[in-house]
Protein backbone atom coordinates (compact mmCIF):
# COMPACT_ATOMS: atom_id res chain seq x y z
CA UNK A 1 0.00 0.00 0.00
CA UNK A 2 1.02 3.69 -0.64
CA UNK A 3 1.93 5.51 2.72
CA UNK A 4 2.07 8.85 0.30
CA UNK A 5 1.04 9.72 -3.41
CA UNK A 6 1.63 12.31 -5.14
CA UNK A 7 0.30 13.03 -8.78
CA UNK A 8 0.72 15.93 -10.88
CA UNK A 9 1.60 18.55 -8.16
CA UNK A 10 1.63 22.11 -9.86
CA UNK A 11 2.73 25.12 -7.45
CA UNK A 12 3.38 28.83 -8.65
CA UNK A 13 5.70 31.44 -7.22
CA UNK A 14 6.87 34.46 -8.84
CA UNK A 15 10.10 33.28 -10.95
CA UNK A 16 9.58 29.57 -9.49
CA UNK A 17 7.19 26.96 -11.10
CA UNK A 18 6.41 23.27 -9.48
CA UNK A 19 5.56 21.08 -12.48
CA UNK A 20 3.29 17.76 -12.06
CA UNK A 21 5.44 16.50 -9.64
CA UNK A 22 4.59 12.88 -9.64
CA UNK A 23 6.02 10.29 -7.05
CA UNK A 24 5.00 7.81 -4.14
CA UNK A 25 6.41 5.70 -0.80
CA UNK A 26 5.39 2.26 -0.48
CA UNK A 27 5.46 0.27 2.88
CA UNK A 28 9.13 -0.62 3.98
CA UNK A 29 10.49 2.08 2.37
CA UNK A 30 12.92 4.91 2.03
CA UNK A 31 12.23 7.70 -0.82
CA UNK A 32 15.01 10.01 -1.14
CA UNK A 33 14.47 13.71 -2.31
CA UNK A 34 16.47 14.85 -4.14
CA UNK A 35 17.66 18.24 -5.83
CA UNK A 36 19.75 21.57 -5.86
CA UNK A 37 19.38 24.60 -3.47
CA UNK A 38 15.58 25.67 -4.88
CA UNK A 39 14.90 22.83 -6.88
CA UNK A 40 11.44 22.52 -4.98
CA UNK A 41 12.43 20.01 -2.63
CA UNK A 42 11.13 21.84 0.47
CA UNK A 43 8.05 23.33 -1.36
CA UNK A 44 6.53 19.49 -1.99
CA UNK A 45 7.47 18.75 1.60
CA UNK A 46 5.30 21.95 2.93
CA UNK A 47 2.46 21.09 0.66
CA UNK A 48 2.84 17.76 2.00
CA UNK A 49 2.57 18.61 5.71
CA UNK A 50 -0.54 21.36 4.71
CA UNK A 51 2.17 24.33 5.56
CA UNK A 52 1.49 25.82 1.84
CA UNK A 53 -1.78 24.90 -0.48
CA UNK A 54 -1.18 23.52 -3.81
CA UNK A 55 -1.96 25.05 -7.29
CA UNK A 56 -3.31 21.52 -9.00
CA UNK A 57 -2.69 17.61 -8.43
CA UNK A 58 -3.41 15.50 -5.36
CA UNK A 59 -1.30 14.18 -2.54
CA UNK A 60 -2.45 11.37 -1.00
CA UNK A 61 -1.54 10.36 3.10
CA UNK A 62 -2.14 6.41 3.47
CA UNK A 63 -4.70 6.91 0.71
CA UNK A 64 -6.63 9.54 2.27
CA UNK A 65 -6.72 13.35 -0.42
CA UNK A 66 -4.84 15.58 2.05
CA UNK A 67 -7.79 18.14 2.45
CA UNK A 68 -9.73 15.31 4.10
CA UNK A 69 -6.93 14.01 6.30
CA UNK A 70 -8.13 14.32 9.89
CA UNK A 71 -6.38 14.20 13.61
CA UNK A 72 -5.79 10.47 13.50
CA UNK A 73 -3.74 10.64 9.82
CA UNK A 74 -1.89 13.49 11.56
CA UNK A 75 -1.63 11.47 14.01
CA UNK A 76 0.99 9.28 12.05
CA UNK A 77 3.23 11.43 10.73
CA UNK A 78 6.14 13.43 11.86
CA UNK A 79 8.09 16.27 10.28
CA UNK A 80 11.52 17.18 11.04
CA UNK A 81 12.65 19.90 9.01
CA UNK A 82 16.04 21.90 9.34
CA UNK A 83 14.88 25.45 9.74
CA UNK A 84 12.04 25.29 12.36
CA UNK A 85 10.77 23.40 14.97
CA UNK A 86 9.82 23.52 18.99
CA UNK A 87 9.48 27.24 20.62
CA UNK A 88 12.83 27.69 21.65
CA UNK A 89 11.99 29.73 24.79
CA UNK A 90 10.80 26.09 26.37
CA UNK A 91 12.72 23.32 28.07
CA UNK A 92 12.75 19.78 26.27
CA UNK A 93 10.40 18.77 29.85
CA UNK A 94 7.78 21.59 28.71
CA UNK A 95 8.38 20.41 25.05
CA UNK A 96 7.06 16.48 25.98
CA UNK A 97 4.24 18.48 28.41
CA UNK A 98 2.81 20.16 25.18
CA UNK A 99 3.18 16.93 23.27
CA UNK A 100 1.73 14.92 25.08
CA UNK A 101 -1.49 16.75 25.09
CA UNK A 102 -1.18 17.16 21.33
CA UNK A 103 -0.71 13.31 20.03
CA UNK A 104 -3.08 10.90 21.36
CA UNK A 105 -0.22 7.66 21.09
CA UNK A 106 2.41 9.75 23.06
CA UNK A 107 4.95 7.33 24.12
CA UNK A 108 6.73 9.19 27.71
CA UNK A 109 8.68 6.33 28.01
CA UNK A 110 9.85 6.26 24.34
CA UNK A 111 10.83 9.33 23.97
CA UNK A 112 12.64 9.55 27.83
CA UNK A 113 14.70 6.76 26.53
CA UNK A 114 15.59 8.73 23.09
CA UNK A 115 16.39 11.68 25.07
CA UNK A 116 19.10 9.85 27.16
CA UNK A 117 20.04 7.64 24.16
CA UNK A 118 21.14 10.93 22.47
CA UNK A 119 22.23 12.36 25.15
CA UNK A 120 20.54 15.47 25.94
CA UNK A 121 19.10 17.02 28.93
CA UNK A 122 15.33 17.61 30.16
CA UNK A 123 15.78 20.25 31.60
CA UNK A 124 17.83 22.43 29.46
CA UNK A 125 16.37 24.76 27.16
CA UNK A 126 15.84 24.37 23.60
CA UNK A 127 17.80 27.68 22.59
CA UNK A 128 20.46 26.25 24.53
CA UNK A 129 21.53 22.68 22.66
CA UNK A 130 23.40 22.77 19.63
CA UNK A 131 22.41 22.41 15.89
CA UNK A 132 22.98 18.89 16.06
CA UNK A 133 21.79 18.15 19.54
CA UNK A 134 18.70 20.50 18.22
CA UNK A 135 18.19 17.91 15.07
CA UNK A 136 18.43 15.02 17.45
CA UNK A 137 15.75 16.34 19.77
CA UNK A 138 13.29 17.04 16.77
CA UNK A 139 14.24 13.20 15.99
CA UNK A 140 13.51 11.86 19.24
CA UNK A 141 9.73 13.81 18.84
CA UNK A 142 9.20 12.42 15.70
CA UNK A 143 10.01 9.02 17.00
CA UNK A 144 7.57 9.02 19.62
CA UNK A 145 4.45 9.18 19.01
CA UNK A 146 3.88 6.22 16.59
CA UNK A 147 4.20 8.06 13.77
CA UNK A 148 3.81 5.54 10.49
CA UNK A 149 5.24 8.01 7.81
CA UNK A 150 8.36 10.17 8.76
CA UNK A 151 9.13 13.29 6.87
CA UNK A 152 12.26 14.93 6.87
CA UNK A 153 13.67 17.85 5.18
CA UNK A 154 17.21 18.85 5.39
CA UNK A 155 17.47 17.18 8.59
CA UNK A 156 21.08 16.76 8.22
CA UNK A 157 22.26 19.82 7.26
CA UNK A 158 24.97 21.32 9.24
CA UNK A 159 25.82 18.17 11.22
CA UNK A 160 28.96 16.60 11.42
CA UNK A 161 29.59 12.92 10.16
CA UNK A 162 29.33 11.22 13.23
CA UNK A 163 25.64 13.04 13.82
CA UNK A 164 24.66 12.64 10.65
CA UNK A 165 25.27 9.29 10.86
CA UNK A 166 23.99 8.51 13.79
CA UNK A 167 20.39 9.96 12.80
CA UNK A 168 20.72 7.44 9.52
CA UNK A 169 21.26 4.51 11.78
CA UNK A 170 18.15 5.89 13.51
CA UNK A 171 16.38 6.23 10.64
CA UNK A 172 17.30 2.57 9.52
CA UNK A 173 15.89 1.06 12.52
CA UNK A 174 12.79 2.63 12.07
CA UNK A 175 12.44 1.11 8.78
CA UNK A 176 12.74 -2.28 10.21
CA UNK A 177 8.41 -2.18 10.61
CA UNK A 178 7.31 -2.52 7.58
CA UNK A 179 4.07 -0.76 7.97
CA UNK A 180 6.41 2.52 7.98
CA UNK A 181 8.12 4.95 5.57
CA UNK A 182 9.96 7.79 5.12
CA UNK A 183 11.10 10.56 3.03
CA UNK A 184 14.12 11.91 3.25
CA UNK A 185 14.56 15.34 1.23
CA UNK A 186 18.73 16.51 1.21
CA UNK A 187 21.02 17.69 -1.32
CA UNK A 188 23.67 15.60 1.02
CA UNK A 189 24.10 12.45 -1.90
CA UNK A 190 26.24 10.42 0.51
CA UNK A 191 23.26 10.57 2.72
CA UNK A 192 20.78 9.00 0.16
CA UNK A 193 23.13 6.57 -1.53
CA UNK A 194 23.71 4.73 2.07
CA UNK A 195 20.20 4.47 3.25
CA UNK A 196 17.39 5.14 0.02
CA UNK A 197 15.60 2.41 -1.41
CA UNK A 198 14.18 4.84 -4.02
CA UNK A 199 15.34 8.11 -5.28
CA UNK A 200 13.21 11.06 -6.78
CA UNK A 201 15.36 13.23 -8.60
CA UNK A 202 13.99 16.65 -8.41
CA UNK A 203 15.33 19.91 -11.05
CA UNK A 204 13.53 23.08 -11.42
CA UNK A 205 10.96 22.02 -10.24
CA UNK A 206 10.53 19.01 -12.43
CA UNK A 207 10.64 15.19 -11.70
CA UNK A 208 13.79 14.35 -13.85
CA UNK A 209 13.78 10.75 -12.66
CA UNK A 210 11.86 8.78 -9.50
CA UNK A 211 13.15 5.39 -9.42
CA UNK A 212 14.32 2.45 -7.24
CA UNK A 213 18.09 3.47 -6.45
CA UNK A 214 19.77 0.17 -7.06
CA UNK A 215 18.11 -0.18 -10.77
CA UNK A 216 19.06 3.30 -11.19
CA UNK A 217 22.45 2.59 -10.43
CA UNK A 218 22.62 -0.64 -12.84
CA UNK A 219 21.03 1.68 -15.38
CA UNK A 220 23.57 3.97 -16.52
CA UNK A 221 26.84 4.18 -16.54
CA UNK A 222 30.03 6.57 -17.14
CA UNK A 223 32.43 6.28 -20.38
CA UNK A 224 35.50 8.04 -21.04
CA UNK A 225 35.28 9.32 -24.46
CA UNK A 226 36.73 11.28 -27.26
CA UNK A 227 35.11 12.91 -30.32
CA UNK A 228 35.93 10.08 -32.82
CA UNK A 229 34.13 7.61 -30.65
CA UNK A 230 31.57 9.03 -29.54
CA UNK A 231 29.95 9.25 -32.78
CA UNK A 232 30.27 5.65 -33.18
CA UNK A 233 27.38 5.49 -30.45
CA UNK A 234 23.57 5.71 -30.94
CA UNK A 235 22.29 9.45 -29.78
CA UNK A 236 19.48 7.58 -27.91
CA UNK A 237 22.42 6.05 -25.60
CA UNK A 238 23.87 8.81 -24.46
CA UNK A 239 22.32 11.10 -22.15
CA UNK A 240 24.84 14.08 -21.77
CA UNK A 241 28.59 14.67 -22.95
CA UNK A 242 30.53 16.37 -20.70
CA UNK A 243 33.15 18.34 -22.35
CA UNK A 244 36.52 19.64 -21.80
CA UNK A 245 39.29 20.72 -23.18
CA UNK A 246 40.96 17.52 -22.72
CA UNK A 247 38.63 14.92 -22.28
CA UNK A 248 35.05 13.95 -22.51
CA UNK A 249 32.53 12.06 -20.04
CA UNK A 250 29.16 10.72 -21.16
CA UNK A 251 26.55 9.46 -19.13
CA UNK A 252 25.07 6.66 -20.99
CA UNK A 253 22.58 3.77 -20.63
CA UNK A 254 24.32 0.90 -19.90
CA UNK A 255 22.57 -1.79 -22.00
CA UNK A 256 22.53 0.41 -25.25
CA UNK A 257 26.44 0.58 -25.18
CA UNK A 258 27.75 -1.96 -27.31
CA UNK A 259 31.00 -4.35 -25.65
CA UNK A 260 33.58 -2.58 -27.00
CA UNK A 261 33.47 0.48 -24.65
CA UNK A 262 34.99 0.64 -21.27
CA UNK A 263 31.81 1.72 -18.57
CA UNK A 264 32.58 3.16 -14.99
CA UNK A 265 30.18 2.51 -12.61
CA UNK A 266 27.87 5.79 -11.82
CA UNK A 267 26.93 7.32 -8.58
CA UNK A 268 23.45 9.39 -7.65
CA UNK A 269 26.04 12.35 -7.70
CA UNK A 270 27.20 11.53 -11.56
CA UNK A 271 23.63 11.36 -12.68
CA UNK A 272 22.21 14.26 -10.72
CA UNK A 273 25.51 16.23 -12.60
CA UNK A 274 24.67 14.87 -15.77
CA UNK A 275 21.28 15.28 -15.97
CA UNK A 276 21.72 19.31 -14.33
CA UNK A 277 24.30 20.01 -17.24
CA UNK A 278 21.77 19.55 -19.80
CA UNK A 279 20.90 15.51 -19.98
CA UNK A 280 17.29 14.59 -21.40
CA UNK B 1 -5.67 21.50 22.07
CA UNK B 2 -4.47 21.11 25.78
CA UNK B 3 -1.07 20.37 24.62
CA UNK B 4 -1.35 24.04 22.38
CA UNK B 5 -2.34 25.45 25.84
CA UNK B 6 0.13 24.41 27.42
CA UNK B 7 2.56 25.78 25.26
CA UNK B 8 0.38 29.40 25.28
CA UNK B 9 0.75 28.94 28.80
CA UNK B 10 4.30 28.15 28.64
CA UNK B 11 5.35 31.05 26.72
CA UNK B 12 3.59 33.61 28.53
CA UNK B 13 4.44 32.67 31.87
CA UNK B 14 7.18 35.15 32.14
CA UNK B 15 5.31 37.35 31.21
CA UNK B 16 2.32 37.20 32.90
CA UNK B 17 4.63 36.23 35.78
CA UNK B 18 6.32 39.85 35.37
CA UNK B 19 3.14 41.94 35.23
CA UNK B 20 1.73 40.10 38.18
CA UNK B 21 4.87 41.62 39.96
CA UNK B 22 4.40 44.73 38.65
CA UNK B 23 1.33 45.35 39.66
CA UNK B 24 1.88 44.04 43.11
CA UNK B 25 4.73 46.63 43.33
CA UNK B 26 3.05 49.51 42.10
CA UNK B 27 0.09 48.22 44.30
CA UNK B 28 2.59 49.01 47.61
CA UNK B 29 3.41 52.23 46.30
CA UNK B 30 -0.34 53.23 46.01
CA UNK B 31 -1.18 51.89 49.58
CA UNK B 32 1.65 53.76 51.34
CA UNK B 33 0.58 57.12 49.73
CA UNK B 34 -2.87 58.08 50.82
CA UNK B 35 -3.43 60.19 47.61
CA UNK B 36 -2.45 57.23 44.98
CA UNK B 37 -5.28 56.19 43.09
CA UNK B 38 -5.02 52.44 42.20
CA UNK B 39 -7.78 52.29 39.28
CA UNK B 40 -5.04 53.92 37.30
CA UNK B 41 -3.99 50.73 37.61
CA UNK B 42 -6.36 48.85 35.44
CA UNK B 43 -4.90 50.44 32.86
CA UNK B 44 -2.29 48.20 32.75
CA UNK B 45 -4.51 45.36 32.07
CA UNK B 46 -5.41 47.24 28.89
CA UNK B 47 -2.37 47.83 27.77
CA UNK B 48 -0.49 44.46 28.68
CA UNK B 49 -3.67 42.42 26.98
CA UNK B 50 -3.42 45.14 24.30
CA UNK B 51 0.72 43.94 23.51
CA UNK B 52 -0.12 39.92 24.76
CA UNK B 53 -1.35 38.71 21.26
CA UNK B 54 1.55 40.62 19.08
CA UNK B 55 4.39 39.02 21.71
CA UNK B 56 2.14 35.43 20.99
CA UNK B 57 2.43 35.76 17.34
CA UNK B 58 5.50 37.42 17.36
CA UNK B 59 7.22 34.02 19.35
CA UNK B 60 5.32 31.51 16.99
CA UNK B 61 6.83 33.70 13.40
CA UNK B 62 9.94 33.46 14.95
CA UNK B 63 10.08 29.92 15.60
CA UNK B 64 8.65 29.21 12.76
CA UNK B 65 5.68 27.35 14.63
CA UNK B 66 2.90 27.77 11.98
CA UNK B 67 5.26 25.61 9.58
CA UNK B 68 6.12 23.15 11.92
CA UNK B 69 2.47 22.64 13.63
CA UNK B 70 1.12 22.27 10.26
CA UNK B 71 1.30 18.59 10.09
CA UNK B 72 0.10 18.10 14.04
CA UNK B 73 -2.80 16.33 14.70
CA UNK B 74 -5.01 20.11 15.53
CA UNK B 75 -6.61 22.22 13.16
CA UNK B 76 -5.72 25.58 12.44
CA UNK B 77 -9.32 26.53 14.21
CA UNK B 78 -8.02 24.81 17.24
CA UNK B 79 -4.81 26.75 16.64
CA UNK B 80 -6.06 30.56 16.50
CA UNK B 81 -8.46 29.45 19.65
CA UNK B 82 -5.32 28.84 21.94
CA UNK B 83 -4.42 32.46 21.03
CA UNK B 84 -7.83 33.68 22.24
CA UNK B 85 -8.66 31.51 25.02
CA UNK B 86 -4.88 32.69 26.62
CA UNK B 87 -5.73 36.39 26.05
CA UNK B 88 -8.91 35.79 27.91
CA UNK B 89 -6.98 33.97 30.20
CA UNK B 90 -4.35 36.72 30.62
CA UNK B 91 -7.53 39.39 30.94
CA UNK B 92 -9.30 37.16 33.96
CA UNK B 93 -5.62 36.34 35.90
CA UNK B 94 -4.73 40.18 35.72
CA UNK B 95 -8.28 41.60 37.13
CA UNK B 96 -8.23 38.91 39.27
CA UNK B 97 -5.25 40.42 40.80
CA UNK B 98 -6.19 43.70 40.75
CA UNK B 99 -9.48 43.55 42.28
CA UNK B 100 -7.50 41.63 45.21
CA UNK B 101 -5.26 44.14 45.64
CA UNK B 102 -7.99 47.02 45.20
CA UNK B 103 -9.78 45.24 48.20
CA UNK B 104 -6.27 44.71 50.34
CA UNK B 105 -6.12 48.25 49.70
CA UNK B 106 -9.73 48.50 51.25
CA UNK B 107 -11.69 49.78 48.14
CA UNK B 108 -15.32 49.68 47.74
CA UNK B 109 -17.35 47.14 45.93
CA UNK B 110 -18.89 49.92 43.40
CA UNK B 111 -15.68 51.48 42.76
CA UNK B 112 -13.60 48.66 41.94
CA UNK B 113 -16.44 47.86 39.97
CA UNK B 114 -16.14 51.16 38.12
CA UNK B 115 -12.60 50.78 37.67
CA UNK B 116 -12.57 47.31 36.40
CA UNK B 117 -15.61 46.89 33.73
CA UNK B 118 -14.89 49.66 31.80
CA UNK B 119 -10.63 48.70 31.20
CA UNK B 120 -11.80 44.81 30.84
CA UNK B 121 -14.26 45.63 28.05
CA UNK B 122 -11.22 47.78 26.22
CA UNK B 123 -9.15 45.02 26.77
CA UNK B 124 -11.14 42.61 24.80
CA UNK B 125 -11.84 45.00 22.09
CA UNK B 126 -8.58 45.92 21.75
CA UNK B 127 -6.87 42.41 22.12
CA UNK B 128 -9.78 41.18 19.61
CA UNK B 129 -8.61 43.18 16.83
CA UNK B 130 -4.95 43.27 17.66
CA UNK B 131 -4.95 39.40 17.05
CA UNK B 132 -6.82 39.75 13.87
CA UNK B 133 -4.04 42.69 12.78
CA UNK B 134 -1.55 40.05 13.66
CA UNK B 135 -3.20 36.62 11.89
CA UNK B 136 -3.71 39.17 8.83
CA UNK B 137 -0.47 41.38 8.30
CA UNK B 138 1.70 39.68 10.78
CA UNK B 139 3.37 40.90 14.25
CA UNK B 140 5.31 43.53 12.98
CA UNK B 141 2.66 45.44 11.35
CA UNK B 142 0.26 44.39 14.06
CA UNK B 143 2.61 46.68 16.47
CA UNK B 144 1.31 49.47 14.29
CA UNK B 145 -2.46 49.24 14.43
CA UNK B 146 -1.83 48.99 18.41
CA UNK B 147 0.04 52.22 18.45
CA UNK B 148 -2.75 53.86 16.20
CA UNK B 149 -5.23 52.73 18.63
CA UNK B 150 -3.45 53.83 21.70
CA UNK B 151 -3.01 57.30 19.79
CA UNK B 152 -6.89 57.39 19.07
CA UNK B 153 -7.92 56.40 22.62
CA UNK B 154 -5.28 59.65 24.04
CA UNK B 155 -6.53 61.83 21.23
CA UNK B 156 -10.44 61.13 21.69
CA UNK B 157 -9.80 61.37 25.31
CA UNK B 158 -8.10 64.91 24.89
CA UNK B 159 -10.66 65.83 22.04
CA UNK B 160 -13.90 64.57 24.22
CA UNK B 161 -12.31 65.04 27.37
CA UNK B 162 -11.79 62.18 29.99
CA UNK B 163 -14.35 63.70 32.71
CA UNK B 164 -17.06 64.43 29.96
CA UNK B 165 -16.81 60.82 28.81
CA UNK B 166 -16.94 59.67 32.51
CA UNK B 167 -19.84 61.74 33.30
CA UNK B 168 -21.74 60.40 30.40
CA UNK B 169 -21.02 56.90 31.63
CA UNK B 170 -22.18 57.58 35.02
CA UNK B 171 -25.34 58.45 34.58
CA UNK B 172 -26.48 55.19 33.50
CA UNK B 173 -23.87 52.69 34.33
CA UNK B 174 -25.29 49.60 33.72
CA UNK B 175 -26.17 50.25 30.16
CA UNK B 176 -22.69 51.00 29.36
CA UNK B 177 -21.60 47.85 31.40
CA UNK B 178 -23.83 45.63 29.90
CA UNK B 179 -23.76 47.55 26.58
CA UNK B 180 -19.59 47.36 26.60
CA UNK B 181 -19.57 43.39 27.87
CA UNK B 182 -21.81 42.66 25.09
CA UNK B 183 -20.37 44.57 22.14
CA UNK B 184 -16.63 43.97 23.12
CA UNK B 185 -17.21 40.06 23.26
CA UNK B 186 -19.17 40.77 19.96
CA UNK B 187 -16.15 42.30 18.24
CA UNK B 188 -13.79 39.31 19.82
CA UNK B 189 -15.91 36.50 18.07
CA UNK B 190 -15.87 38.11 14.92
CA UNK B 191 -12.10 39.09 15.29
CA UNK B 192 -11.84 34.79 15.75
CA UNK B 193 -13.80 34.00 13.36
CA UNK B 194 -12.41 36.44 10.78
CA UNK B 195 -8.77 35.17 12.17
CA UNK B 196 -9.49 31.35 11.86
CA UNK B 197 -10.22 31.97 7.92
CA UNK B 198 -7.14 34.28 7.24
CA UNK B 199 -4.90 32.09 9.08
CA UNK B 200 -6.36 28.77 7.27
CA UNK B 201 -5.50 30.36 3.88
CA UNK B 202 -2.48 31.25 4.63
CA UNK B 203 0.86 29.51 3.28
CA UNK B 204 3.59 29.30 5.50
Amino acid sequence: MSILEVKNLCKSYKGFDLNNVSFDISEGTIMGLIGENGAGKSTIINIITNAVHKDSGTVKLFGVDLENCNSDIWNSIAVVQADCGFPEELTIKNAESVLKGIYKNWDSGKFESYINKLGLDFKKKIKSLSTGMKMKLELAIALSHSAKLLILDEATNGLDFMARNEILDILMDFIQDESCGVLLASHIIEDMERICDYITFIHNGNVVFSENKDDLLDKYAIINIDENKLSELDSKAVVYTDKTQYSSKALVYRNQIPSGFETEKTTIQDIMYFYMKGGK
Amino acid sequence: MLGLMKKEIFMMKNSMVTAGIVMLILTIAMISSENAEIGILSGYIVAFTAISPITMIAYDEKNKWDRYSSAMPATKRQQVLCKYLMVILNIVILTAIFIALCAIKGETLIYIKGVTIIPVVMAITISGIELLMAYKFGANKARFVLIGIMFLIVFGAKIYGAMDMLSVITRNPAMFYIGGIIVAFAVYIASFCLSVHFYSNKDF
